[in-house]
């Protein structure tokens, strides 16, 4: 998922956060990476490490339009699960890109427009 | 022998009904399994053996599902006891403390799986590239031209999380030895990437693959293309790896 840098926060342990911009929105999040520069544009990866509960932190949508907003001290990430596996483990496209999540559902919900909310949004530089 | 006699929000009173004194305990909620425990030091615990007292903090995993299985079946309504189950006594609060132990102790297990596993397949990223650049390249490759356009999609299913297994994908999917870690677009070395001689696949598995959560662990197979635009295209398949 391409994004533009727009500004840098706070660096923290092992991250930095970065406010980024792209097609689905301007968001801030936490940087896994090289240290990126201001206005550069960068190929990243999302990374969603918070437990996914239905009805909780993941709820159906109507808005299949994909984005992702920022709000309070919230981020939401809405996009299209279009599988979970056996193992709970989910998959949530937005355009091009793909985005594991680990859920509490067992069955198959193939084609459901859903909302993520998450505390914070890592994302991590693939460097391609 | 313990018993709940109030639950009201959070809180939850238990009593020993051995000595007739009671302690407020509280609820907590496990993060990663959404269980609901009660904090074992809050709680009185008796698992006894013929008398003689277990102390749970010394339990291993496997004694803790034993113990739990007990339970189970000494709750049954009528109890079905096996072996020497009638030898042990259990207070109200070992359930839930034990099956905290359980899971605290196999999350653990599983973390030391998925840090040898990731120590493993990067020490392979270098083992594997004995390669000393591109070879039988297209003349785009490496030049550092523009990136274009990628795709990623997810292939579904697993690849089992042992080292040869992995290593073997990698193998298959590159198929154009001797690999080399210069990066396919830019041509820079590029130590967390393995790739194919002629420069147009490649494994990604760099800092986000190896540290996602140990069931979200995976790595990416990257086929690299020329755009009618003269730019570099990246196609790409998560293939997961899930440690359990």
């Amino acid at each position: 998922m391409e994004v533009t840098v727009i500004q840098i926060g706070r660096t923290l342990e092992e991250a930095i956060e970065v406010q980024v911009e792209n097609k689905f929105g301007i968001i801030w999040t936490v940087w896994h990476g090289t240290p990126p520069i201001i206005s550069r544009k960068y190929h990243i990866e999302i990374g969603i490490n918070e437990k996914i509960i239905w009805n909780e932190n993941l709820f159906p949508t109507e808005i299949i339009n994909p984005h992702i907003v920022q709000e309070n001290d919230s981020i939401k990430i809405y996009g299209k699960l279009i599988k979970v596996e056996n193992d709970g483990v989910g998959i949530v496209q937005i355009g091009n890109n793909n985005i594991f999540i680990e859920t509490d559902l067992f069955k198959d919900k193939a084609n459901l427009f859903v909302c993520i909310v998450l505390s914070e949004l890592n994302i991590y530089d693939t460097n391609v | 022998m313990k018993e709940l006699i109030s639950q009201k929000g959070e809180k939850t009173r238990v009593i020993d009904t051995h000595s007739g004194s009671s302690k407020q305990a509280y609820q907590f909620v496990d993060n990663r399994t959404q269980n609901r425990f009660i904090r074992s030091s809050d709680v009185l615990q008796r698992i006894t053996h013929r008398g003689v007292l277990i102390d749970i903090n010394q339990l291993t995993r496997v004694e803790c599902q034993q113990h739990i299985g007990r339970i189970a079946r000494l709750e049954n309504v009528p109890p079905t006891p096996i072996g020497d189950d009638n030898d042990y006594v259990y207070a109200a609060g070992d359930s839930a403390a034990l099956i905290l132990r359980r899971d605290v102790l196999h999350a653990a297990e599983v973390e030391q799986r998925r840090q040898a596993l990731v120590a493993a397949l990067a020490g392979q990223l270098n083992v594997l590239a004995v390669g000393g650049g591109f070879v039988g390249a297209p003349a785009w490759v490496g030049q550092n031209r523009n990136f274009g356009a990628e795709t990623e999609m997810s292939a579904g299913g697993v690849t089992a999380p042992n080292v040869a297994t992995v290593v073997a994908r990698w193998n298959a999917f590159l198929n154009n030895a001797p690999f080399h870690n210069l990066h396919p677009r830019m041509g820079v070395a590029d130590a967390e990437r393995l790739v194919s001689a002629d420069g147009q696949r490649s494994i990604r598995y760099a800092n986000h693959e190896r540290n996602s959560p140990a069931n979200l662990h995976h790595f990416h197979e990257e086929n690299w293309t020329l755009n009618g635009a003269n730019e570099v295209d990246l196609n790409q398949v998560i293939k997961r790896t899930p440690v359990k």
